[in-house]
């Protein structure tokens, strides 16, 4: 069973952080098809988070197919995340090395591409919350 | 029916307003953070809605009902005062015996089951407990009433934050539970975030901000830009604003997107808008050379 | 409501009739005692012989009995106490603590609270007072037939109804107190001023008004003191035929009895020289009327202070 934390800090709404988890869990294969997440009570009474949060987040992952909530029984994982086709990560990980020669030649240091490829990251992903 | 609705509601010692013009309604099925600083009114509208007090002006009716003139309705409204008052003497059991007593419906079973589980032992003497113990016994008290609504006045205020995260804990558990509505008075607005979605802000005796926090946040934005008056279309109001003699920082309420490129639009974290608040620029004075209040990370 | 009055305040309840017991048991071994001792043989006496003329006898009763009398002055702190301990802290108790903001948003409003907490305490308070007026008063009847005294000030206040009624203003005065100050210490002092206060006003200034004294004039009998036993005495003055003020000495060596061996004789000396003595006193017969005047007047003031406190906590406490 999966235990979640919050962190208050992360600038991202509790909800979605529980949305993550869950994601990244089946991403790891520490949950599987079949395995049962925790109850909202359990959730609320360990991290102390309105349950509202918590329904949020369930009705989100059943809304992506990845859970499905059965009455009388739990909310149970019944999809997965599929992962890249193979050779996918080589190929990115070319570019991505590419792409950085090019910053670094450009004189961007370090913290600088960091918060570069977080900020762009950010618009992409808000862009693709408002579509 | 509003859990608790206010009209104009106010109340004065003397010729000092505790609280005035107070109009605010609070949806069933919530749990509602009531901030503000000390002083500002939270006790008192506390106070109003479980009959400790009478308004001076204004009505005020809980769950549908006047306090006052219907007391039956407080057997529906579980209360918990600030400091966690018991009767030093009386033992854990006493306490609950007192309940019992004193309330209608009573399910003393789950009260006990609920200290039980906690390790609170029944037999031991209120003044023996500890504070986050106090504070639990409280809790059991007023949710062993099965209530449609809890109001707690800073419950957590001097407890240690291990107490205090079991406090919220059996809190968030019982709203889990049973759906009930919760009015919670804190300072801690950390606390607040993790378990409010609606948010009552009182600032010197008034209402400031009365909604679920959601909206809240979506109707706030942090604009930082070159230095210049907060002015435009998408700007509704000016919450807080402070300049350098190059840069200007404002907490504004949108009403639509921000026209002006300039202004770099970032959202706002439940905190630094309650601070702003808190601070809010008094409308019509001049705008004060202050050093930054927030630097943003990233370009 | 009951439950919660008496799991409250058990301890005091608790003390305050085991300390009326002790007293209890005192009162009925020394009254036993006294009792007995008196009808032995002076109570015969003064039947036939009347009060002062039983010397021997009197003076052997006070000489066994008089430290007793010394005793009274104390039991005249009991009321006091009561309202001290018993009533000062009801309410004040209750709010200095906070907890008033737990008890009153229970299913139970203020009134019904108030009146279980008034009702328990003046109830506890009115049937210990009653046991313990009726113990003393059986208790000192040896006293003051012994010495006639039951009117004056000070042995008044000791028996009879009074007791009863000083209980009740007592409480009844350190529960305003404690409501309307919200504090027990500030309560308990004005309790005790306050109760101090007006037992010394009415006692010393109010009393003696309550019903017009009652002026005697009569011719003296040198030699032969008249007593008014059972009476409160204010003054017992000799005049002389020019309405000059003298002392009984100077009655009975104006007309001395060795010189005027008859009644009849004496009687004439005395009526020629115009001597007349003046006696101002509340008969005693009037005790029972007193003591019913001052009880009604403290217990009607404890009526008042405790509607005070039932207004205080409704409107004033809101």
């Amino acid at each position: 069973m999966i235990e979640f934390y919050l962190d208050g800090k992360a600038g991202v709404a509790p909800y979605l952080q529980l949305v993550q988890q869950v994601k990244q869990a089946v991403r790891v294969g520490l949950l599987k098809p079949g395995d049962q997440l925790p109850t909202v009570r359990e959730v609320v009474a360990g991290l102390a988070i309105n349950p509202n949060t918590v329904l949020k987040a369930y009705r989100e992952l059943e809304h992506a197919r990845l859970v499905k909530g059965r009455p009388g029984q739990g909310t149970f994982i019944v999809g997965t995340i599929p992962g890249p086709p193979p050779g996918t990560y080589a190929r990115l990980r070319r570019g991505l090395r590419r792409w950085l020669d090019d910053a670094q030649a450009a004189g961007l240091d370090e913290e600088s591409i960091a918060a570069f490829v977080a900020s762009t990251l950010r618009d992409a992903l808000e862009g693709e919350e408002v579509a | 029916m509003s859990a608790i609705d206010a009209e104009n509601l106010g109340r004065r010692y003397g010729s000092h307003w505790a609280l005035r013009g107070c109009s605010l309604q609070i949806p069933t099925g919530r749990v509602v953070g009531l901030v503000g600083p000390n002083g500002a009114g939270k006790t008192t509208l506390l106070h109003l809605a479980v009959g400790l007090l009478d308004p001076s002006e204004g009505r005020i009716a809980t769950l549908g009902s006047d306090p006052r003139r219907h007391r039956e309705v407080l057997e529906r409204v579980g209360f918990v005062a600030q400091d966690t008052p018991l009767y030093p003497t009386f033992t854990v059991a006493d306490t609950l015996t007192l309940g019992r007593r004193l309330n209608r419906n009573w399910d003393d079973v789950a009260a006990r089951e609920r200290l039980g589980a906690l390790d609170i032992p029944l037999g031991r003497r209120v003044a023996n407990l500890s504070g986050g113990q106090r504070a639990q016994v409280s809790l059991a008290l007023a949710l062993a009433k099965r209530p449609q609504l809890l109001l707690l006045d800073e419950p957590v205020a001097s407890l240690d934050p291990l107490a205090r995260r079991e406090f919220l804990q059996s809190l968030m558990d019982a709203v889990a539970e049973s759906g009930i509505t919760v009015v919670l008075s804190s300072h801690l607005i950390a606390d607040l975030e993790r378990t409010c979605d609606f948010l009552v802000l009182l600032r010197q005796a008034e209402v400031r901000l009365a909604d679920d926090i959601e909206t809240i946040l979506a109707r706030h934005r942090l604009l930082i830009g070159p230095r210049r008056h907060g002015t435009g279309s998408g700007i509704a109001r000016i919450v807080r604003e402070s300049h350098t003699d190059k840069q200007s920082t404002l907490v504004v309420e949108v009403d639509g997107p921000i026209a002006d490129p300039a202004w770099s639009v970032n959202e706002i974290d439940l905190e630094e808008l309650v601070l702003a608040y808190l601070g809010e620029t008094v409308r019509g004075s001049a705008p004060a050379v202050v050093p930054l209040q927030r630097v943003e990370a990233g370009v | 409501m009951t439950w919660l009055t008496y799991r409250q305040h058990r301890q005091q309840a608790l003390f305050g009739a085991s300390a009326v017991a002790l007293i209890a048991v005192f009162l009925l071994v020394t009254g036993l005692h006294m009792s007995s001792a008196f009808h032995a043989g002076l109570s015969r006496c003064l039947a036939v012989r009347g009060h002062g003329n039983c010397g021997d006898l009197e003076g052997a009763f006070e000489s066994r009995f008089g430290t007793l009398r010394q005793l009274v002055p104390f039991f005249m702190g009991l009321p006091l106490l009561a309202g001290l301990f018993w009533g000062a802290p009801l309410v004040a108790r209750e709010l200095e603590q906070g907890t008033h903001r737990l008890v009153w948003t229970q299913g139970i409003g203020r009134l019904r609270w108030l009146s279980a907490k008034l009702v328990a305490l003046v109830g506890l308070t009115l049937a210990l007072a009653v046991a313990y007026a009726a113990l003393i008063t059986w208790w000192i009847g040896p006293l003051n037939n012994s010495t006639g005294d039951r009117f004056q000030p000070g042995v008044f206040d000791q028996q009879g109804v009074v007791p009863v009624a000083y209980a009740l203003f007592a409480v009844a005065l350190g529960i305003a107190a404690g409501t309307v100050l919200g504090r027990t210490m500030p309560a308990m002092a004005v309790t005790l001023v306050g109760f101090v206060g007006l037992r010394l006003i009415v006692a010393g200034l109010v009393r003696r008004h309550f019903v017009s004294a009652v002026t005697m004039k009569y011719v003296p009998v040198p030699g032969a003191d008249v007593t008014h036993p059972g009476a409160w005495v204010f003054s017992q003055r000799t005049y002389n035929g020019f309405g000059r003020l003298v002392s009984p000495f100077d009655v009975a060596s104006t007309c001395p009895p060795n010189t005027h061996p008859t009644t009849a004789a004496l009687d004439r000396c005395v009526r020629a020289h115009g001597f007349l003595n003046v006696d101002v006193i509340e008969p005693a017969h009037r005790f029972w009327l007193f003591q019913g005047i001052e009880g009604g007047l403290y217990a009607g003031l404890a009526v008042a202070l405790l509607a005070l406190t039932v207004w205080w906590v409704r409107r004033r406490l809101a």
